[in-house]
């Protein structure tokens, strides 16, 4: 009955004047920033981070969250008109969309975008608000071993998924979780690695590693698509709305995908690109004329997009009741949430939940507004497509630096978001992962802390990390992934070489 | 430069820093009494599994490589174009230089200016409103809105 009346009263703090601003700046600079290829809710947040820093949390953190499904809803328009996704989830997209905008019907496709990221993003939602509660309640057992096997798990997926080579996601892992080890040990006092820098002491500042390694190296990998040369975006031709046939269609597209979304958004490392890819997949394996997928079905468009809103909403069941981020941009939501004070876990829905279910509930109000603004105003947002990126690109550098010079007022803050700005574009250029490196900053602290409490507690006996029913659940789950992980490419190659 | 030759650089750099880390974990004093662990122990066991992966990485890279010369050779992977990046690199150094000593404002226009004229060329109308309004804009709105405070240099304000 509690969590009821709190979930309610989540409803009239998500209402408040200022959280209804806060919420529809986020959603609209999701939508906008979400639109322009390659930049996306993790670059987004990363920039404006460090310009919520002297915010109230609740305000904050309702515009940050906002921006991350705002970015979904974005992505589908370069994807639909420009044939390059806004967001990598959006990549499925592309495929019908951009089909359709090419015969005439561009309109109808960013209409059915906007109501599947609707219908998707709400249903996902709900699925977070009643899952949440159990399963924070669940993880009130959780003890230093079972945190550091669920720690190790979400690191190990993440590593393993997020990029095509699991030594990649591993040494993006292990560079985060030693990024993570500099300053001073909290324990006994130790220096480490500082390199006599008296303000790495405490440690590298996480928001700096993210602006660099988000905003920076972005900007980096746009110089080389500026002299590649420029895109060009198809224009918007035929009518908003949709017809009975094409809404007919999609009503199951969008049930299945919503589903399908949710579940994969909850498991760490997989996210909305492999729900839009699984959601795709099914739909085309129930069509009755798969022959029109890659044509311009709009159920192809349908399905995706849902998926890939409702795994945005799945991706915040661990990162709120359990304070494990399941994928990159969570793990710089939880940077948020840090930055502010705020330790997401458990703990969180009965110490402050007042705040927790102001953010979910402003999560409903959020995903009407973007319908409301991206239905209408969809071809003013595409808009932003045709501003020169050179401008783009400047802005983004310089609102990077302000940012991270303010946190701290301190000089050698920004030559460390050039080094991570390099490091990121380094990373992308080798195809090694950036969210295991991400994630290893974010849990590394959390991660030594509770090793070393389970090793206080057994008195280094190793054997304690899996000696109870949870933590033995979770060390066969992050062996499973792990076996997957290296198996997946090895059957795929053979299946390839069989059919050459 | 073909993808397996990019991993191989990968995989030398990854096991060189997770030596180098190794190393210097070594070097970190322990105090006397502390938890099980100590401060060593966790960034040991950290860069010792960074030296096996980047270990594992030039192992495959050079398994592809083999595979690759017995068969047609292999694809170079996407051409970039690493210089003007580090022009790039080059030019945000000496704005962060510049900043602290500058001020927000001016560093900043100037070197708003300097990129814009390169990569929105022919629009030095566009390119000076930007380079002196952005900077003038963006700066009342940290002090103003944000109570921050971002470098003053040789400006009042």
């Amino acid at each position: 009955m509690d969590t009821f009346y709190s979930m309610l009263s989540g409803f009239a703090i998500a209402a408040e004047p200022t959280n209804l601003l806060f919420l529809f700046i986020g959603a609209l600079l999701g939508t906008i920033f979400g639109i322009m290829p390659g930049i996306g809710a993790s670059t987004t947040i990363a920039l404006l981070l460090p310009v919520t820093f002297g915010m109230d949390p609740l305000p904050a953190l309702i515009m940050l969250f906002g921006i991350y499904y705002g970015a979904m809803f974005g992505g589908a328009g370069s994807a639909i008109l420009l044939n390059t996704p806004g967001t990598a989830s959006s990549a499925m997209t592309t495929l019908d969309g951009y089909p359709m905008a090419r015969s005439g019907r561009g309109g109808a496709a960013l209409a059915m975008a906007a109501i599947a990221s609707f219908i998707g993003g709400t249903l996902g939602i709900i699925a977070l608000s009643l899952i949440s509660v159990p399963l924070s309640t669940f993880a009130l057992r959780f003890g230093p071993a079972e945190y550091v096997m669920l720690m190790l798990f979400a690191l190990s997926t993440v590593a393993s998924f997020t990029g095509g080579s699991v030594p990649k996601g591993a040494i993006s892992a292990c560079l985060g979780l030693l990024i993570a080890t500099v300053g001073i040990d909290m324990q006994t006092a130790t220096f480490r690695f500082t390199l006599g820098i008296p303000e790495l002491q405490n440690g590298i500042p996480l928001i700096v590693a993210i602006v660099g390694l988000f905003a920076v190296a972005e900007v980096f990998r746009n110089i080389e698509d500026w002299f590649r040369g420029a895109l060009s975006a198809a224009r918007i031709e035929g009518k908003l709305w949709l017809t009975r046939e094409e809404w007919k269609r999609s009503r199951g597209a969008i049930g299945r995908g919503s589903v399908i979304g949710f579940l994969i958004g909850v498991l760490p490392g997989t996210g909305g690109t492999i729900a839009t890819v699984l959601a795709y997949s099914c739909e085309r394996a129930v069509s009755k004329t798969p022959e029109r997928f890659g044509k311009g079905a709009i159920e192809g468009l349908a399905a995706p997009e849902a998926a890939n809103n409702s795994a945005t909403a799945g991706s915040l069941v661990p990162l709120l009741t359990l304070g494990v981020p399941g994928s990159g941009t969570a793990a710089i939501l939880l940077a948020a949430f840090i930055m502010f004070g705020i330790q997401p876990g458990p703990m969180l829905f009965q110490q402050q939940p007042d705040l927790v279910w102001g953010l979910i509930n402003s999560m409903y109000l959020g995903n009407i507004m973007l319908l409301l603004l991206n239905l209408p105003l969809i071809g003013l947002f595409v808009r932003i497509l045709y501003i020169p990126p050179g401008i783009l690109m400047g802005i983004i550098l310089v609102i990077a630096s302000i940012g991270a010079y303010s946190i701290n007022n301190s000089a050698v803050d920004l030559y460390l978001i050039l080094l991570f700005g390099i490091v990121g574009f380094g990373f992308r250029k080798v195809g090694i992962p950036i969210p295991p490196l991400i994630l290893g900053i974010v849990l590394g602290p959390t991660l030594e802390q509770n090793l070393r409490q389970a090793m206080i507690i057994s008195d280094g006996d190793p054997m304690y990390l899996v000696s109870s029913p949870i933590s033995i659940t979770l060390a066969v789950m992050l062996c499973a992934a792990l076996i997957l992980a290296v198996a997946i490419p090895v059957v795929r190659r053979r299946r390839e070489l069989r059919t050459c | 430069m073909t993808r397996s030759r990019l991993d191989l650089l990968a995989g030398i750099a990854a096991s060189l820093l997770g030596a180098v880390m190794l190393y210097a974990t070594f070097r970190l004093p322990v105090p006397i009494g502390v938890d099980p662990m100590g401060p060593k122990a966790f960034p040991g066991i950290i860069a010792f599994a960074m030296l096996l992966c980047g270990g594992t990485l030039v192992v495959q890279a050079l398994g592809r490589r083999m595979s690759a010369s017995g068969a047609d050779g292999e694809a170079p992977a996407g051409a970039g174009h690493p210089v003007a990046v580090g022009i790039v690199a080059v030019g945000l150094l000496l704005y962060y230089i510049a900043y602290t000593r500058l001020g927000f404002v001016v560093s900043t226009a100037i070197f708003l200016l300097l990129f814009l004229s390169f990569f929105n060329r022919g629009r030095h109308v566009v390119n000076v409103v930007i380079a002196v309004a952005f900077p003038l804009v963006l700066n009342i709105v940290f002090v103003e809105v944000l109570g921050a405070s971002p470098a003053r240099g040789i400006l009042p304000f």
